[in-house]
């Protein structure tokens, strides 16, 4: 049960959600475009690039379509995935600095949360009434048709491993605890396909190569995005920089969990330290990758990671 | 989406260099037809020619368009040369194929490049650019300019190798054949580059040959049209080599012979220096175009370019008429892009090479 405390206040707003949570995710997003140069032979932005890019976009003017569809889903459609992470990082435990909201079954929470931001786009994108976004959307649903059943596999995969044999665990905290005293699910070797499963997963969701193709620049531009500019446009940015860190932040709770100490500062680092280290994987395969098409991407996302997932699954079934 | 609809692409568009406007009717995420709108960078060159002398024409038709702004003035000045009655010297020719295939390696890498930055696949795409740069350095030293080599004049060329030059320009070469190389493999290889432009865009040889498509497009589908052999220029013809066939028909067939070509032009340029025969690079003085009528035709990066200059005996043309490769070569994207998927419009457009200012001059 959740109760309005000021902890939890504090925890929504500053730490270790709220903006320590932007400002986090908006410097991991901009690591990642340096790490991405750094392996294309180029210097890239500085580290404070999308923090600036946040700032600019504040105090430029919100410009709205005439052929708009729908006027007011156009401007309230950010908000949904924007408030969708800020919740995902507040019930998100972080080992050893944060324990969450300790509710009994928020991973079922997460299921939803993390569908949000997708939400939000083909809210904001069908209504915007551009041909590109209308393409770019309805790759967003085909997509997301076909990650989410990866993603769901795993959770319970995650789930039923961390209730060690005596049904599932579906406390986020319980997870974590399980792993601290048991070892992280990334040294089981059942576990490791679940894993390559969640990594094309958090490919798939953050549009990465392989998988950069509803807003391809290519051939629908921006997508989505296309019609967008000033605050809305901003608060899809934010968006973007928290799914980053919410989803390297689910890796962690589902995968390596693992505390360095006993001290909160170190733990802090370490966490951090875990989350850069991340973000340069997911650069690299940016940066090695071309993307596919959207049919192709498809049949990739119905086959690999699904197979993956159930192999894992099986294994931790029976065995 | 079940019904047709209509998706612009252009005039201003990221997937696409230069503004043409594509008006694709798409079912679902297939397209079903294609509408070309062009005249966007229209500059009236043709008329601009008639007020230039002969010499300054030269300045002119190289700023036709900047990847094949060798073969522009290139073939005028052949077409000339034919009404002239000019005979360049033997230097003087393989010169001209020196300057010719740097360019057209230079070009080709750029092609390339596009094509994995519209794949998804930046990184190739700077690593590429980035071999591409040697090039752009050899061009730089030896001709002064990074795009516009001014390499050609009336009666011969305007530059001459001394030995320190030819030793840089072969080490040059020798220092990018093993980036290109390994390149090609990706190209070739790659299992997703494979996936995205394998069966893309497929024109089959009849089709090539019933449109009349030129240049690397049409080799891509095993059709040889090379001018450089089949009407060969300049000292193409004492040369040893061989046409690139590749019979794919599709993008990534295309792509190869782009590659392929790109090597076979580091060889040429290898062979001239080896058979660089002494003398003059240039005819005494500045002939005078009598009265009368020239063609030509050069093998350029994008495939034949065609000229037609027409002399009254005075100091400016009559007519000047050129026929630039894409013309020929964008009837076919409305056989190319049918069935094609919404995101393979801009890879197939690329795999023409198209060159829009060429073509509006």
């Amino acid at each position: 049960m959740i109760t309005l405390s000021a902890s939890s206040v504090f925890a929504y707003l500053l730490f270790p959600g709220g903006l320590f949570a932007v400002l986090f995710g908006l410097l991991l997003l901009s690591m990642g475009r340096i790490a991405v140069a750094r392996f294309q032979g180029r210097v890239g932005p500085p580290i404070y690039q999308n923090i600036f890019d946040i700032i600019k976009l504040r105090v430029k003017e919100v410009l709205i379509p005439e052929d708009v569809t729908n006027k007011l889903m156009f401007c309230i459609a950010p908000v949904f995935g924007f408030v969708g992470m800020m919740t995902a990082i507040f019930i998100l435990p972080v080992s050893g600095v944060y324990g969450g909201t300790g509710a009994s079954s928020d991973l079922i929470v997460l299921i939803y949360l993390l569908a949000l931001p997708a939400v939000s786009h083909i809210l904001g994108g069908s209504a915007s009434g551009s041909t590109y976004a209308a393409i770019s959307v309805s790759r967003e649903v085909i997509l997301m048709f076909a990650y989410e059943i990866s993603f769901i596999i795993v959770l319970f995969t995650v789930a039923l491993a961390a209730g060690g044999g005596d049904g599932a665990q579906f406390s986020l905290k319980g997870i974590v605890d399980y792993q601290i005293t048991h070892g992280s699910f990334i040294s089981d070797i059942k576990m490791i396909p679940a894993f390559l499963a969640f990594v094309i997963f958090m490919l798939a969701t953050l549009e990465v190569p392989p998988f950069h193709i509803a807003e391809n620049d290519g051939d629908v531009m921006k997508g989505y995005l296309m019609e967008y500019s000033g605050m809305p446009l901003a608060l899809f940015e934010i968006t973007h920089a928290l799914k980053l860190l919410v989803l390297i932040t689910v890796l962690q709770v589902f995968f390596m969990p693992g505390i360095a100490g006993a001290s909160i500062i170190v733990n802090l680092l370490w966490f951090i330290g875990k989350s850069a280290a991340v973000v340069a994987c997911i650069a690299f395969i940016h940066a090695s990758m071309p993307s596919f098409r959207v049919d192709q991407a498809f049949k990739f996302l119905m086959i690999v990671p699904i197979l993956l997932s159930l192999m894992s699954l099986g294994m931790i079934l029976f065995f | 989406m079940g019904e047709t609809y209509k998706v612009p692409v252009g005039p201003i568009h990221i997937a696409l260099e230069e503004p043409v406007y594509f008006k694709v009717t798409v079912h679902g995420e297939t397209v079903e037809h294609v509408d070309i709108l062009s005249g966007f960078v229209h500059r009236g060159m043709e008329a601009l020619v008639l007020r230039r002398n002969f010499l300054q024409n030269m300045i002119i038709t190289e700023r036709t368009c900047s990847l094949c702004s060798n073969n522009h003035p290139f073939t005028y000045i052949m077409a000339v040369e034919k009404i002239a009655g000019v005979k360049i010297p033997p230097r003087a020719e393989y010169l001209r194929v020196i300057a010719d295939e740097v360019k057209r390696a230079a070009s080709h890498l750029f092609n390339v490049s596009m094509l994995a930055h519209l794949v998804g696949f930046h990184s190739l795409m700077t690593q590429t650019m980035e071999t591409r740069e040697v090039l752009q350095d050899v061009k730089e030293s030896i001709w002064g300019n990074r795009m516009d080599l001014g390499a050609n004049t009336i009666g011969g060329v305007k530059y001459d190798l001394d030995k320190e030059q030819i030793r840089y320009l072969i080490k040059q070469l020798n220092s990018i054949k093993k980036p290109i190389r390994e390149l090609a493999a990706i190209y070739r290889d790659n299992r997703i580059v494979r996936a995205r432009t394998e069966g893309v865009g497929v024109l089959s040889k009849e089709d090539t040959l019933r449109l009349g498509v030129v240049g690397p497009t049409a080799r891509g589908s095993g059709v040889n049209n090379d001018i450089r052999l089949i009407y060969p220029y300049a000292a193409y013809d004492k040369l040893d080599w061989d046409v690139v066939l590749e019979d794919g028909c599709d993008v990534r067939a295309r792509a190869l012979v782009r590659l392929r070509e790109v090597f076979q032009a580091i060889n040429l340029v290898e062979q001239c220096l080896k058979a660089l025969p002494d003398g003059p690079v240039k005819t005494k003085g500045f002939p005078r175009i009598p009265k009368g009528e020239g063609v030509a035709r050069t093998e350029a990066p994008r495939g034949e370019l065609f000229f037609y200059v027409k002399s009254d005996g005075s100091s400016k043309p009559e007519r000047m008429k050129w026929r630039v490769p894409t013309y020929l070569n964008w009837e076919a994207l409305k056989v190319m892009m049918p069935g094609n998927k919404i995101a393979d419009i801009s890879v197939i457009f690329n795999s023409i090479d198209p060159c829009i200012s060429c073509t509006e001059r």
